[in-house]
């Protein structure tokens, strides 16, 4: 998976962001002021990178001016949630910009979409045990032999890997594979992962949480 | 109708009938005055006339034995013709039969016939002997005094017509009515604009002040009116000006008021954002995902750590929310025992950085609010601990001070850059944010100190050097009432007080 810095002056922000990025199997790094960034990018080498605005030392913008020449992808983060301000960080060529409060399966879904069009991390490729997902090419092997999924059920076991650890809801799946405006029950989603479990012998893998929904758990 | 349209009008109307009339009766008199004049040399002349004719007809009674028409026409004739070049003309009646008259006898004869003959047209004739008859006859546009009169005796038998051509004083008269008009006009046209022009003059101020008033109606506070006289306007515009700056200043009050609320709830919300963001995230952490039992423990003291903050934050906006409505009660409380009470709060931090107390207390009895004031020395002593490293020094002094005494707090700690002492008071403001945080302050603490020294009418003050310590010197001022309570008793009204029992007493019986 990726490298991923974090610029981000509140420690329980940080850590917060930090804690969930490992949970996926990205690599995080972490600074808390604006004038270390450059040289904190000199060692880590970051991949993608996760910028605060209001920052001690120098602020997310002008960061982000000398970023910019570097290709490496952006996403602002920040608690500043005018109009203007999402503007001008998009404008000074950020990928995103996500204001606080936020829900970390966005953030992550954001990384995910950033990281897929910059084709960083190589992540696409999903290997567990006998299991390995090609998610670029929607292949399965079981065995090395290739397993025969649905569309959906392909998407689904998608999503799980992309969340991997992370429980998700009957009715954020619903919305995640089948669509706002699909008028279907939850129901069909569990149908699917009982499939799912069943072709890919994710039995143990694919754990249904308590009130919750399912979580795919994968040895960290 | 605008005011200067009615002074416009009144004016001219006043003006003139009192002009017209002025004019009226000086032509009048002056006519008058010329055909009195006219009339009276008229009479002369006819006298005379009448006299000369009355002496030649007794010549004429000498040279002739017996007096008819004829003679009599022959006789007067060259009389005639000499008068008829100055203007008069004659008739002469004998026996009531026209025996001579030179008067239109060329020009338009028909005219003259008739005027001649019809005596019916003419009643001025027909007058008794003895008697005279005056009057003014215009024919074919021409004015005539027309004097009818019979000879002295023996003559009586003889009617002498005395014509004169008063033309000229008609003329006179029509010049001057014509001329006095012209005047009239000329001198109303000439007012009129002269009036129209002083008028706008005068009204200028009242214009310029009605503008302004729109204007600052319109919303432009600033404006003010620049007249410089010194008349009712002037001081109008004078005392509108101060009630200008005035709704001015209110404005700008308020303004300054609604900008820093706004502000105030900005910053708010934006220090809000950060507890409410980690606990969230930390929560959804822990009922998300398969996590370790070190990350959920670090999650949940995050989440207990940012509570805290928001707990924190909370109280101090309450407290600050109180503070601006409260009506502090002053009693006497000891300084020490608030400094010991602050201190044992403090216990932890103080230990923890080895940290130590000098206290100079040489005024121990105060006069305040005893939770306020905990509260003040508390939030300076958290400041002071937190800006200082291990093993430094608080010192806290208070003495007596020129009416009044001061508390002074000084810490040897970091030190506060001097451009962010201004901006100290502002709630949420941090002299150093990434250090409060850490330490879970809300940012309101001085906010709060501020309010409080206001209440007791305190002024506090900062003194600060980058690394060298920070002092915080607060000046209390002795309250009048607090002492001269024996004054403010001398000062109630006792009489007023039992007017107003009565009265509701009154009001209690009706009831």
């Amino acid at each position: 998976m990726a490298k991923i810095l974090v610029v981000e002056d509140e420690p329980a922000i940080a850590d917060l962001i930090l804690m969930n990025l490992k949970l996926v199997g990205h690599t995080g790094f972490h600074t808390d002021r604006g004038d270390k960034v450059l040289s904190d990018m000199e060692i880590y080498k970051p991949d993608l990178i996760i910028l605060d605005i209001m920052l001690p030392g120098k602020d997310g913008f002008t960061l982000m001016k000398e970023i910019e020449p570097m290709q490496i992808p952006v996403i602002f983060l920040s608690a500043r949630d005018e109009l203007t301000d999402k503007i001008t960080g998009l404008k000074l060529g950020a990928d995103d910009y996500m204001v606080k409060p936020f829900a970390a399966v966005e953030l992550l879904t954001r990384i995910e979409t950033v990281l897929k069009r910059y084709k960083i991390g190589g992540g696409n490729v999903f290997a567990m045990d006998n299991l390995k997902v090609d998610l670029d090419a929607h292949m399965v092997l079981l065995d090395s032999c290739p397993v025969e999924l649905t569309i959906k059920e392909f998407i689904l076991l998608e999503i799980l890997i992309r969340n991997k650890n992370i429980a998700l809801s009957r009715e954020k799946l619903l919305e995640l594979v089948w669509g706002y405006d699909y008028m279907g029950e939850t129901r069909t989603v569990d149908v699917h992962i009982q499939r799912l479990r069943k072709k890919l012998g994710l039995d143990d893998n694919i754990k249904t949480v308590y009130k919750m929904g399912y979580r795919l758990e994968v040895p960290r | 109708m605008k005011f200067w349209q009615k002074a416009y009008i009144c004016i001219m109307l006043v003006f003139f009938i009192g002009f017209d009339a002025v004019l009226l009766l000086l032509v009048t008199k002056s006519t008058s005055l010329s055909t009195q004049e006219k009339f009276a040399t008229a009479e002369n002349e006819r006298y005379v006339i009448q006299k000369s004719l009355q002496s030649r007809i007794s010549g004429i009674s000498k040279l002739y034995e017996e007096m008819n028409a004829k003679n009599l026409k022959m006789y007067v004739a060259p009389y005639g013709d000499y008068y008829k070049g100055q203007g008069i003309f004659m008739e002469l009646y004998y026996e009531g039969d026209l025996v001579y008259s030179n008067f239109l006898q060329t020009e338009n004869l028909s005219q003259s016939e008739n005027f001649l003959q019809t005596e019916k047209d003419r009643p001025e004739l027909s007058i008794k002997p003895g008697d005279k008859s005056t009057i003014l006859r215009e024919v074919d546009g021409i004015h005539y005094y027309i004097v009818t009169g019979f000879l002295e005796e023996p003559y009586s038998n003889i009617k002498y017509v005395y014509i004169k051509d008063i033309q000229d004083l008609v003329d006179y008269k029509s010049e001057i009515i014509r001329y006095t008009v012209i005047i009239g006009i000329v001198i109303a046209v000439l007012l009129s604009v002269l009036l129209l022009v002083l008028l706008l003059k005068l009204n200028a101020p009242i214009r310029k002040l009605n503008e302004i008033t729109k204007e600052i109606a319109g919303g432009h506070y600033e404006k003010r009116v620049e007249i410089k006289s010194r008349d009712e306007i002037g001081e109008l515009a004078g005392n509108f000006n101060i009630m200008a700056e005035s709704v001015n200043t209110h404005i700008r009050e308020l303004s300054d008021i609604t900008e820093e609320r706004q502000r105030f709830i900005d910053n708010l919300a934006h220090e809000m954002r950060t507890p409410i963001t980690a606990i969230m995230g930390y929560g959804e952490f822990l009922k998300y995902t398969n996590h370790t039992p070190e990350e959920s423990i670090k999650a949940i003291d995050y989440i207990i750590r940012q509570s805290e903050r928001m707990k924190n934050m909370a109280h101090k906006l309450i407290d600050l929310a109180g503070l601006g409505k409260m009506e502090i009660t002053f009693e006497t409380i000891e300084l020490s025992e608030i400094l010991t009470q602050v201190e044992n709060t403090l216990v932890p931090n103080l230990k923890e950085k080895h940290l130590h107390i000098e206290k100079e207390l040489q005024i121990n009895l105060i006069q305040g609010d005893k939770d306020l004031m905990e509260s003040l020395i508390l939030n300076l002593m958290e400041n002071a601990v937190r800006a200082l490293p291990d093993e430094g020094i608080i010192k806290i002094k208070s003495c007596g001070a020129e009416n009044g005494w001061t508390l002074s707090i000084a810490d040897n700690g970091r030190g506060i850059e001097e451009d962010k002492i201004s901006k100290i008071y502002e709630p949420f403001y941090r002299a150093d944010k990434s250090r409060a945080r850490a330490y879970g302050g809300a940012g309101l603490g001085m906010a709060l100190c501020k309010q409080i020294c206001d209440l007791h009418h305190a002024d506090i003050e900062i003194s600060s050097r980058l690394n060298k310590g920070t002092t915080v010197t607060i000046k209390f001022t002795n309250l009048p009432q607090l002492y001269d309570y024996s004054e403010i008793q001398k000062s109630y009204d006792i009489p007023a007080t039992k007017k107003e029992l009565q009265n509701n007493n009154k009001g209690a019986n009706k009831r």
